[in-house]
């Protein structure tokens, strides 16, 4: 299981503290779709974040989320 | 310090960065900063890649790796550069 949150980045700081508008969460799985959980607003805390990527709308709409398999990937180890 | 200066001198180059949740992404370095977060344009996961992305801000406290190719490198003075430097923060 594979988490990401998503949407608008409105604020940030040096250490990637972020504000999110309009998040919402992805939870991948090796054995079912994707499941989507709207959070809302949201505050994480930089030392969490360890990629952000930019979406592009066209490819993201296009995407049939049901038929989305992902492994697992491993936690941060530092 | 260094290191900052190194990678700002790999700007527009084709790197891997290898995470340490052993995820790698490979692109094209756009920049980096103070804290090694590496920005990176035209990526592709290395491994089988279900969600393509085209730029992606990597924090520097998550990369284990950034793998560059060999001939970009000037490894003696590399090495020599970090004598020198890690011999100044001793003083």
């Amino acid at each position: 299981m594979t988490s990401a949150l998503e949407n608008y980045i409105n604020r940030f700081d040096q250490t990637i503290n972020l504000i999110l508008d309009e998040s919402h969460e992805r939870v991948f799985s090796s054995s079912q779709g994707v499941e989507q959980v709207v959070l809302g607003l949201y505050i994480v805390r930089g030392d969490n974040v360890a990629v952000i990527g930019e979406i592009d709308e066209e490819t993201d709409s296009a995407l049939d989320l049901g038929n989305i398999r992902a492994e697992p990937l491993n936690s941060v180890a530092h | 310090m260094l290191f900052y200066s190194f990678f700002k001198s790999l700007v527009g180059k084709d790197v891997v960065v290898e995470l340490k949740n052993d995820l790698s992404i490979c692109g094209t370095l756009h920049s980096v900063d103070q804290y090694l977060n590496i920005k990176l344009t035209d990526i592709s996961v290395t491994d089988p890649e279900k969600y393509p992305h085209m730029n992606c801000f990597i924090r520097g406290s998550v990369v284990r790796y950034v793998q560059l190719p060999a001939d970009e490198v000037d490894t003696q003075l590399l090495q020599d550069a970090a004598r020198k430097e890690a011999l100044q923060q001793k003083q």
